[in-house]
């Protein structure tokens, strides 16, 4: 029997952001494009990114254990499920992090995930997410469109929201009526005004789909700037597989995915960043169930024509017992906020001073990384 | 100022039907507080059948036919004597003297002779009335819902197995069918696309479907409303996703938390954590303890045992004491060993809440400075005591059920009544959930609560008189079709695919989108030409029982242009939208 996980990896859902024509005329277009990622559940760094050189890996992992790695740097490799972003980084286009994360250590998944999408060092500090405030900050306004707004993108002065359905479409003069019943409302004034100037065909779409939608939307001169695409199932606490079943099948989905982004994209990748976020690693020993538990630091993949691509950047901590965080999981040695500092600074042309005042309260940017290579103009 | 009853019958039930009047003399309070204190039996399906006489047909019946009537029939004739209150003795199918007797005093009171023999008009009246209040069997349910031979639904039981043992017998059966359909499609006796159908032709293999109409059935036309309420908080409060429970497991785990409505939240804190479901769905059950018998015979075969601590965590965070109690890595350690060994449902030397000895890791635990010792089974129960009477806990129920039912950021008076209200009582759930009511009646505005869509749209339906879509659709998973879970689905509320172990969300903050207002309005704009207008439905009535007559909400809904546009101007007006 196929065990099934409770959340599926292949329901996606997608969000874009930083559209300034529709309701704010008058701000700032960003030549730039940002994709992110979030991978909900924990996704295991060292099955995606398996550090190869370090003898210790095939000493804690047996039936998850990664076979068939294509090599990156001599000393990591990656998943062969990942076969698209594996050639994208050997032709420059895509770069790893490891033994990175948020500095969160309590494995919870809901704090972890509020971390994440808030970027605060505390859960439930607030109720804004550092891409909607890195994109205030710069001066962008946003539209996402899809079903529930993730916290990460909420803090901006309008959050839209698109997915498709199969419910019958309504006359115009409809949305007219309602949106006036609504207008002196607190909560649903203007809610609908984003609905009501989109012309989207019904259906249901699958992830593949709907990245080609954020794709073609991103083109158009007033368009949406930045997507967000949700994975969930990454929580693997039993039966995750090694190079075949559920994890690998999480990342080929993904893959897939990132692919046809590319390919939709068309030269508008030259100009693009896609970034993964996840609310921790897993931890370094398999457990008892051919999965892993709730861990620490993961990995970070980066593609599009802005990144620094073909390189594993880190500082890597070791596997043995006495490296690994409380014993069990891979020590942090990046802060994740690195990485992604380095990304909204590129893309919403924000300094360091925002970066703490508004994106990530409480933290200093480092040297960058080196990771974003800055606009590439064309050839 | 007083809530009204109409508006209580919105925040604590699902509303009110335009054919109900609803009284605002009626101590409301009262009748609310006495229904959370018992459960009436659970049987949903007998409000959507209907009477049909030409479905009956005797006349192949000998005149004297009584003694020859099978013994499920003879049951059936009995069970309307008891129901009537002319019959106390056992439902034996065995129609002796008191039988005969109940027979003749209902026939008595009928004014025809008392023969304690019935003749074929009597018991063509029996026959009409089991068409809508009898057993499953009996019941005659609507065109749209019977005679669904290509799935062979007519032939599957509607019911929840009220039996764990019923529905894992099913869960591993299933299992069994789909391994020989497969071995079937493999040696090219059936096609791809009959693997699928015939599974689904087995027990109830389209659970999420009896699920959803369960579910939306009871509340819309049940009796028990305020009581379905805080029953569907605990299923959420205890989530289970059937991606990860399949066949009848979920469906008995919802009657296991139901029938602990009226009992204490240890126990049914006890009962969920190691019900099958729960053990499928956080995958406790492949958990092994690293020092168990099973795992020295791992060891002698190369294999490694040891935990996994997914159920272990939430057991903590989700259920009980929460992040802010400060347990540590250990305690979640510990509290997953004691776990070791639930959910073991092949394997015959299990006790009956399927606890297996051989994968449970031996020893003393340890979780939050107590040492557990018991017996291996016993661990569990006492730890699920400790952890359901310590007063954060409390705090955490009090604060997610004022979530739900008060507002998204209750006032911390209205937490501390119902945390109070709880630690005094030791978790008694009727304590409780009256306190609740009281906390309502006393801290909560009309409008402070935005409705999440599945309670929206059972309010709609209610008020609307029924009028679900009973259809089952099933040709592929994603139920697409025009049925009520793909609405819901829709409606991004699909009660039994949540999407993460904390169940779904109480804050408008999640739902207030652009998209998901607009699919509310497709909704209403979708049934209003068709359901509303051949139900002969009345927006303007409705606006008037729920707005008040001759105010302005009303006078704008009885202004609209439109039949549909009416409908809409009704169930999307932010005062229905919100409680």
């Amino acid at each position: 029997m196929d065990r099934r996980n409770f959340i599926k990896g292949s329901i996606g859902t997608l969000y874009m952001l930083a559209n300034p024509s529709m309701a704010f005329p008058d701000t700032k277009i960003t030549d730039k494009r940002l994709l992110i990622v979030l991978l909900r559940g924990g996704m295991d760094g060292l099955a995606s990114i398996p550090p190869v050189g370090d003898k210790n890996l095939s000493k804690i992992r047996k039936d998850i254990l990664v076979n068939g790695v294509e090599d990156l740097d001599g000393f990591f490799g990656i998943n062969p499920a990942l076969r698209f972003l594996g050639s994208e980084y050997h032709q420059g286009r895509a770069a790893f992090v490891h033994a990175t994360s948020f500095p969160y250590t309590g494995r919870s998944h809901f704090d972890g995930q509020n971390i994440m999408e808030t970027g605060n060092e505390q859960p439930y500090a607030t109720n804004t997410g550092w891409i909607g405030r890195a994109m205030n900050a710069g001066g962008y306004s946003s539209l996402a469109v899809s079903l529930p707004i993730p916290i990460i993108l909420r803090g901006n002065e309008i959050n839209s929201n698109y997915f498709p359905s199969n419910f019958g479409e309504l006359p115009s003069h409809d949305y007219d009526d309602i949106s006036k019943l609504w207008n002196d409302d607190h909560q649903l004034s203007g809610l609908l005004d984003p609905i009501m100037g989109r012309n989207i065909p019904p259906g249901r779409g699958d992830t593949r789909e709907l990245v080609t939608f954020a794709a073609s939307e991103m083109h158009k001169p007033n368009g949406p700037r930045v997507g967000l695409l949700e994975f969930e199932g990454f929580d693997t606490h039993a039966l995750q597989g090694n190079e075949d079943g559920h994890h690998a099948d999480n990342l080929a989905e993904l893959d897939g995915v990132l692919q046809n982004f590319k390919n939709s994209m068309g030269a508008l990748y030259d100009n693009t960043v896609v970034v993964t976020v996840t609310e921790f690693g897993r931890t370094a020993a398999e457990n008892g169930t051919s999965g892993t538990d709730h861990g620490y630091a993961s990995a970070i993949f980066l593609a599009g024509g802005l990144v620094n691509g073909k390189q594993v950047i880190s500082d890597w901590p070791g596997l043995s017992e006495s490296n690994l965080h409380e014993g069990r999981d891979l020590l942090m040695t990046i802060d994740a906020r690195d990485v992604y500092a380095e990304v909204v600074k590129t893309v919403f042309d924000l300094t360091d001073e925002d970066i703490t005042r508004s994106v990530f309260p409480g933290y200093q940017p480092n040297e960058p990384l080196g990771i974003i290579r800055g606009p590439v103009l064309s050839d | 100022m007083r809530l009204s009853n109409k508006t209580l019958a919105r925040k604590l039930g699902y509303g009110f039907s335009i054919n109900e009047s609803v009284s605002e003399d009626e101590d409301f309070i009262a009748r609310a507080k006495s229904q959370v204190e018992k459960l009436p039996d659970f049987h949903p399906w007998k409000f959507i059948a209907k009477i049909d006489p030409s479905k009956i047909d005797l006349s192949n019946l000998p005149n004297e036919f009584q003694n020859d009537l099978d013994r499920e029939k003879k049951k059936g004739i009995q069970k309307y004597l008891n129901a009537k209150g002319f019959y106390s003795l056992a439902i034996d199918g065995d129609l002796g003297k008191g039988s005969r007797k109940a027979i003749s005093d209902w026939q008595a009171s009928i004014n025809a002779p008392s023969t304690g023999q019935l003749d074929k008009t009597q018991y063509r009246e029996i026959l009409l009335y089991q068409q809508s209040h009898g057993s499953i069997e009996e019941l005659n349910f609507p065109n749209e819902i019977s005679g669904f031979s290509y799935w062979n639904l007519d032939k599957s039981d509607l019911r929840y197995p009220d039996d764990v043992e019923v529905s894992v017998k099913h869960r591993l059966e299933l299992n069994d069918e789909r391994e020989r359909l497969r071995a079937m499609y493999a040696n090219g006796e059936i096609p791809d696309s009959e693997v699928q159908r015939l599974w689904w032709q087995r027990y109830n293999s389209f659970p999420w479907w009896r699920d959803t109409l369960t579910r939306a059935i009871d509340n819309v036309h049940g009796q028990s409303p305020i009581l379905n309420r805080f029953w569907h908080f605990w299923i959420n409060f205890f989530t289970v996703n059937t991606e990860a429970c399949e066949g009848e497991l979920f469906g008995n785990y919802y009657l296991t938390i139901r029938s602990h409505m009226t009992g204490k939240f240890e126990d049914l804190l006890y009962d969920a954590v190691w019900h099958p479901a729960m053990q499928e769905f956080l995958q406790n059950n492949q958990s092994k303890g690293p020092n168990s018998k099973i795992a020295k015979w791992m060891k002698r075969n190369g294999r490694l045992a040891s935990i996994n601590e997914n159920l272990a965590r939430e057991l903590l965070e989700l259920f009980t004491v929460t992040p802010a109690s400060g347990y540590t890595q250990d305690d979640v350690n510990n509290v997953a060993y004691i776990l070791t060994g639930y959910g073991q449902i092949d394997e015959p030397g299990a006790d009956q809440t399927y606890f297996w000895a051989e994968t449970n890791e031996p020893g003393n635990h340890t979780v939050r400075g107590k040492t557990y010792k018991q017996s291996p089974s016993q661990k569990l129960r006492a730890l699920c005591k400790d952890l359901a009477s310590d007063p954060q806990t409390g705090f955490h129920i009090a604060k997610k059920i004022a979530q739900h039912f008060i507002a998204d950021a209750p006032p911390p008076e209205a937490i501390e009544l119902i945390s109070q209200a709880y630690n005094e009582s030791g978790g008694n759930l009727i304590v409780v959930h009256q306190a609740v009511i009281d906390a309502v009646i006393k801290f909560s505005r009309t409008g402070d609560k935005f409705l999440q869509p599945e309670v929206w749209l059972f309010q709609v339906h209610r008020a609307i008189g029924g009028e679900l879509p009973l259809k089952f659709v099933g040709d592929t998973d994603d139920q697409n079709g025009p049925q009520l879970n793909s609405t819901l689905g829709e409606l991004g509320h699909l009660n039994c695919r949540s999407p993460q172990p904390n169940g779904w969300s109480d804050m408008a903050i999640d739902w207030l989108t652009p998209e998901m207002m607009d699919r509310r309005l497709r909704y209403i704009g979708q049934i209003a030409n068709r359901q509303l207008l051949e139900s002969g439905f009345d927006p303007e009535k409705y606006a008037k029982m729920l707005f008040g007559a001759g105010s302005d909400s009303a006078q704008f809904v009885a202004s609209a242009p439109t039949y549909s546009n009416a409908c809409m101007r009704l169930f999307c007006h932010p005062k229905f939208m919100r409680t």
